[in-house]
């Protein structure tokens, strides 16, 4: 038995060390066999959306420069001048087609080429200019892109494995393509960041941490029935450490304050050309909530009112930062998206009904594993025994905490029992001809 | 505005458009950076200024041409007169991404028309005298990186026309566009002042112009460039 995982298949019962939110000696393996060898989310294409847009963005500690170069593709880079180190960009966001260091004013383009060194005449006819380093590997799935420092790491859709497909629900939201809307939320938590991870896609809290957002649900609304949807829901392995909890339809409706009227007629009237695009089956999954986890530290949560976009970076065993970003249809009118900015707004981030509670109970936790001595071991045993696991259990973050444990202690466990997916959960894309592409075709 | 040596600009006579054009050129030796066509015209700068102007850019590498347009023309008349001025650069090896075109007043209008009608390194528009009814015409996409600066106060541009003249070209333009407006100050922020909302127009406009133009204008490479370029592409050639 590794000796941070205890998974009893007999009891049934899964527990986690709590040294393995405090030890410094776990963080830095973590660096190591994670942070090193992961897939990891840089942003959105969208974010870039002029030749020479660039963010600069941190990924496992590096400082990186996310761009657009002149010719529209999109680069990383490694945000150090070749010359002696100095950060080569040191602007969240901007746009130039070349970057120049200001300690000695080489001076590269977004492509990563060397094209100026003042007084070059002083380095030989052969010198080799350096030009901007980067990570191993850069690829992007349907407008998310990715970064991985490991040479040998599997592809960007064999990583992702069943991610994907709900990262296409997300992104089929819009005909014309999802969009991150300018601004962020950055914050921080005196936390392990696992303990966000856990959290994000965690049903079972909700309900309890969140009474004050609920309250205000409810006294917008006059009522809410939320039982019969949150009665059916499930949480699902989508293969490599990633999991998502996902609703039943009509899920996402439980969240936000209630649409005026118009503008609820112009999102279903979307559904129904998205309908007749990917099928009704699809549509159904698409109007359910889900809150994903990629595998180690990224979050997709989709409410149908808002979806946000988190990344979240371990900065010490105890603290972390957490960066956010809203994913929106970009051709919305004007209402509802005055409305999905409201529900967004809040639900997330440091000003939200939500987040701030979700900080202070991590927080909480962490503080108190101050006394692990005493109490060792934390429980994430709810819906082991049960034939269907859902969005309330913790089957998620038991798949977490199995490729965690998997990649810091070699230990492998097989995977948990349960019965396989009800029809709705499998429901597929279709790419059905409309009327449109019929007319074109 | 201090410079240790102030280069006074060669001043000739040049055909253009069907009259005559003065145009002022400051020449460097060695390995310029890059070139600036700098144009003037009604609402524009003074001709001293134009010298200022013409001396800071040689600071930071750039040769530079600059013409005072006189009242405007026509657009295709002020044009002409902008490709007379390339010309005169292109004769000294410039290729247009290694240019950049800034314009003051009317000369600003002409520098937004040029980034519409080609490819350059960057444009720059200070206080352009835009036509009329400002968001009532579709703007033409541009296709040079273009910024604008105005002051908030000038009639011509009120901020609610000028923020939707703005958003208009950014999403219609395939590349960046940016526009700045400056509050508490009209367009006569471009001769700078006493006032400090003037002066912080004043300097901040020239900051954000200079580093436009670096972020943006080609650099000329250096003979070690040129040799280092050509061994890579000898390179790629040998492994293809
Ligand atoms: S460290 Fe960048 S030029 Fe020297
Ligand atoms: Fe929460």
């Amino acid at each position: 038995m590794s000796q941070y995982v205890d998974d009893d298949r007999t009891m049934p019962r899964f527990r986690v060390n709590r040294r393995a939110m405090t030890d410094p000696e776990v963080f830095e393996k973590e660096k190591e066999l994670i942070f090193n060898r992961s897939w990891l989310y840089i942003g959105h294409e969208t974010e870039l959306k002029k030749p020479n847009d660039f963010r600069t963005r941190n990924v496992a500690g590096r400082p990186l420069i996310f761009a657009r170069d002149a010719k529209g593709q999109i680069r990383v880079w490694i945000n150090s001048c070749p010359h002696r180190g100095a950060m080569l960009c040191r602007q969240p966001s901007g746009n130039a087609r070349f970057m120049t260091c200001f300690y000695h004013g080489w001076s590269f383009s977004t492509a990563g080429d060397m094209v100026s060194m003042p007084g070059d005449a002083s380095y030989g006819p052969d010198f080799e200019r350096p030009g901007l380093a980067g990570p191993a590997k850069v690829d992007s799935y349907r407008g998310f892109v990715f970064v991985s420092f490991d040479h040998d790491i599997v592809d960007l859709p064999t990583y992702l494995a069943g991610a994907k497909e709900y990262i296409d629900l997300v992104s089929d939201m819009s005909e014309v393509g999802m969009e991150v809307l300018e601004g962020t939320h950055e914050y921080s938590c005196r936390a392990n960041w696992k303990l966000l991870v856990e959290n994000s896609y965690d049903g079972y809290h909700a309900m309890s941490t969140h009474q004050r957002y609920f309250e205000m649900v409810v006294a917008a609304r006059g009522s809410l029935d939320a039982g019969a949807v949150l009665a059916d829901s499930r949480a699902i392995d989508l293969g490599n450490g990633h999991a998502v909890a996902a609703g039943s339809a009509g899920s996402g409706s439980i969240f936000g304050r209630a649409l005026s009227p118009e503008a609820e007629a112009e999102r279903e009237a979307r559904f129904e050309r998205l309908r007749a695009k990917h099928g009704n089956a699809w549509v159904d999954r698409l109007n359910g909530s889900r809150n994903m986890v990629i595998f180690p530290n990224l979050v997709i949560i989709d409410l149908v009112m808002g979806v946000v976009i988190r990344k979240i970076d371990p900065i010490s065993p105890d603290y972390m930062e957490v960066t956010a970003w809203e994913l929106a249809p970009p051709d919305e009118g004007e209402e509802l998206k005055r409305q999905r900015l409201d529900n967004f707004l809040t639900f997330w981030g440091p000003g939200g009904l939500a987040s701030p509670d979700d900080v202070e109970a991590l927080e909480t936790c962490q503080r108190a594993y101050a006394s692990a001595g005493e109490l060792e071991w934390s429980d994430i045993s709810r819906g082991m025994h049960k034939p269907t696991v859902a969005t309330s259990d913790e089957f998620q973050m038991r798949t977490f905490w199995r490729r965690w444990n998997q990649l810091i202690t070699g230990e492998e466990l097989p995977p948990e029992e349960h019965e396989p997916l009800p029809e709705f959960w499998r429901a597929p894309r279709l790419e059905l001809a409309t009327e449109e592409s019929v007319a074109a075709g | 505005m201090a410079t240790a040596v102030r280069i006074e600009p060669d001043v000739t006579e040049v055909p253009s458009g069907g009259r005559s054009l003065e145009v002022a050129t400051v020449a460097l030796g060695g390995v310029p950076r890059g070139a600036v066509v700098l144009l003037s015209g009604a609402g524009g700068l003074r001709h001293v200024e134009v010298v200022d102007a013409m001396n800071e850019l040689a600071e930071h590498g750039y040769e530079s041409v600059a013409a005072d347009l006189g009242p405007a023309e026509d657009d295709d008349a002020a044009l002409e007169h902008l490709r007379t001025l390339l010309d005169r650069l292109a004769a000294r090896g410039w290729d247009l991404d290694q240019i950049g075109v800034v314009g003051y007043g009317s000369g600003g209008r002409v520098a937004l028309l040029a980034a519409a009608a080609m490819e350059l390194g960057a444009a720059v528009s200070v206080r352009p005298v835009l036509p009329a009814g400002l968001d009532a015409r579709p703007v033409d996409p541009v296709r040079t990186a273009w910024l604008g600066l105005f002051g908030a106060l000038d009639e011509r541009t009120p901020p609610g026309s000028l923020a939707a003249f703005g958003a208009a070209l950014a999403a219609s333009s395939p590349v960046f566009t940016q526009v700045v407006s400056y509050p508490g100050v009209t367009g006569e922020f471009v001769h700078d002042g006493l006032h400090p909302l003037t002066h912080a127009a004043a300097y901040d406009s020239w900051q954000r112009t200079v580093e436009w133009l670096n972020a943006r204008v080609v650099p000329r490479p250096t003979p070690l460039a040129r040799a280092w370029h050509e061994r890579l592409a000898h390179r790629e050639r040998l492994s293809a």
